[in-house]
């Protein structure tokens, strides 16, 4: 339970961080007008911000293709790597052989396969959004195994000396067990799905995407565009991730934080 | 080893021999490490013994675990902390398929006996260490286990909540009587709340000797001024070498 003290310090915790993102945005504006920092090198916040607005229109008309491969490949790569995981869980063996090979795989940095997703499906969307599946299924994956099978001895032992059968072992434990461990890897998933769009979009050859259309800003040298368009990004990243956080809040209200095994 | 009407006596462990009667509060008291957990565990069914026989009521164990005869505290609440206290109390009547009306009332009287009435929409991390235990015994006594066997519930508790359990329990067992197995290191709580006692001495796990205590019932905290109290408590301690 949250006490009005415990809040009124959270409030004022908040605030000290939203006044020293304040403080370093008008250093950085002080920075560029005081040494005449051309431009093209680094746009000041006022510049970003009026770029912003005057690419809103090609900035949003792009950014329903990204917001797709985002969502859909975020979609694909949670969902079968949820139902992977309770197939792998269901088995007494399949997680002890398989768990550590999982793990062992987290070294592979997913996005370096990119290219070999071009050489399978081809340019546009199709790769770019596989892409994203595919760097959103991994910690998802990890981490739902782990919540389906760490299970607390006494509460195996409780439910063993109850002769419940696997089904209700699944469903009254091992399932309610997985939410905290899924939402915290959903988290994790939805910022590495942001990453995988505009790094597929990068490589892709797609000729579409908010990450596309920083390309040719960037190769314009027209920086103050560039920045409005990792400024729209970051945007999205932290209203998708608030959304996921308060979904998690919503399934999960007896969660304590769970660790994660994760990496991109 | 043996439980219910039958008094044929078996091995478990490495020579350990016990006859629990119905109805009996029955403690066993032993030094960390020396298999008691292990004897409890074999007695409720969850684990098997290598060599040797436990029957309850002349039945194997399995038997008995199949028949949900069990009712299981351990030194961990072992509560579900998605569920509150009224749904983690329900869940044994939810995997037995008990889950009525009826039943949903008795578990509701049994929550408001043990002073639980006002926590049932409670999850288990807003309460403290001794409310979680309470509720792990509610849910032990919630449906038709005929035993329960309790391994060290208190043992994760401070000394003053510990000794408060222990009188809360005294209380229960007259209401409910129950055969009880209850495991613990604690002499005092182990005399002061047992019919019988058996002494277990250090791996591998042997009784050394059953004994029975013979304070009146119905005890309470002023039983221990009672001098067989005493008596009991020093007979066991010189047991351990305490004395």
């Amino acid at each position: 339970m949250t006490t009005m003290s415990q809040l009124g310090r959270e409030i004022r915790t908040y605030s000290l961080s939203v006044g020293f993102i304040i403080l370093v945005v008008i250093l950085w504006e002080l920075f560029t007008t005081f040494f005449k920092i051309p431009q093209y090198l680094l746009p000041s916040p006022t510049a970003t911000l009026a770029s912003f607005v005057t690419k809103w229109p090609a900035l949003s008309a792009e950014l329903i293709y990204t917001l797709e491969e985002i969502m859909v490949g975020f979609a694909l790569g949670t969902v079968v790597a949820f139902g992977l995981a309770v197939i792998i869980a269901s088995s007494p063996l399949l997680p002890k052989i398989l768990y550590p090979v999982i793990v062992a795989v987290q070294v592979i940095p997913k996005i370096a396969l990119a290219p070999v997703f071009l050489v399978w499906f081809g340019y546009g969307e199709v790769p770019i959004t596989m892409i994203t599946a595919l760097i959103c299924f991994f910690p998802v994956l990890v981490n739902s195994i782990k919540g389906l099978v760490t299970i607390d001895q006494s509460i195996a032992d409780l439910m063993s000396s109850l002769y419940a059968s696997r089904r209700q072992v699944f469903l009254k434990v091992q399932l309610p067990n997985c939410i905290p461990y899924l939402f915290a890897s959903l988290k994790v998933a939805m910022t590495f799905a942001i990453i995988g769009a505009i790094v597929g979009e990068w490589i892709g050859g797609s000729s579409h995407g908010v990450g596309y259309l920083m390309l040719v800003y960037s190769s314009n040298f027209d920086t103050a565009p560039l920045f409005a368009g990792i400024l729209l990004i970051t945007l999205v990243g932290v209203i998708l991730f608030a959304i996921t956080a308060l979904f998690e809040k919503l399934a999960a209200p007896w969660a304590q934080p769970v660790e994660l095994t994760f990496s991109t | 080893m043996t439980y219910g009407k039958e008094k044929k006596q078996v091995e478990a462990l490495e020579n350990v021999g016990l006859s629990i009667e119905p109805g009996e509060f029955f403690s066993i008291v032993g030094p960390s490490g020396c298999g008691k957990t292990t004897v409890l565990k074999l007695i409720g069914g969850l684990l098997k013994p290598t060599s040797g026989r436990i029957a309850i009521d002349g039945r194997p164990v399995q038997d008995a675990r199949k028949n949900r005869e069990f009712g299981f505290v351990f030194q961990t609440p072992a509560l579900l902390p998605w569920r509150n206290v009224m749904q983690n109390v329900l869940l044994p009547l939810e995997v037995i398929g008990e889950n009525t009306p009826t039943n949903r009332k008795k578990a509701f009287d049994l929550l408001d006996f043990m002073g639980l009435s006002k926590f049932l929409d409670s999850y288990p991390s807003a309460l403290s260490g001794g409310m979680q235990q309470r509720v792990s015994i509610a849910r032990a006594l919630a449906f038709s286990a005929k035993l329960l066997l309790m391994d060290e519930p208190f043992g994760a508790l401070d000394a003053m909540t510990r000794t408060k359990m222990a009188y809360e329990l005294l209380r229960i067992w007259i209401q409910f009587r129950r055969t009880v197995v209850f495991v613990t290191h604690d002499i005092p709580e182990a005399v002061l709340l047992s019919d019988k006692i058996a002494i277990m001495s250090e791996r591998p796990g042997k009784i050394v000797e059953t004994l029975k205590i013979d304070l009146p019932r119905p005890r309470s905290a002023e039983s221990q001024n009672d001098p067989a109290f005493t008596r009991h408590v020093q007979t066991i301690r010189e047991h351990f070498g305490l004395a």
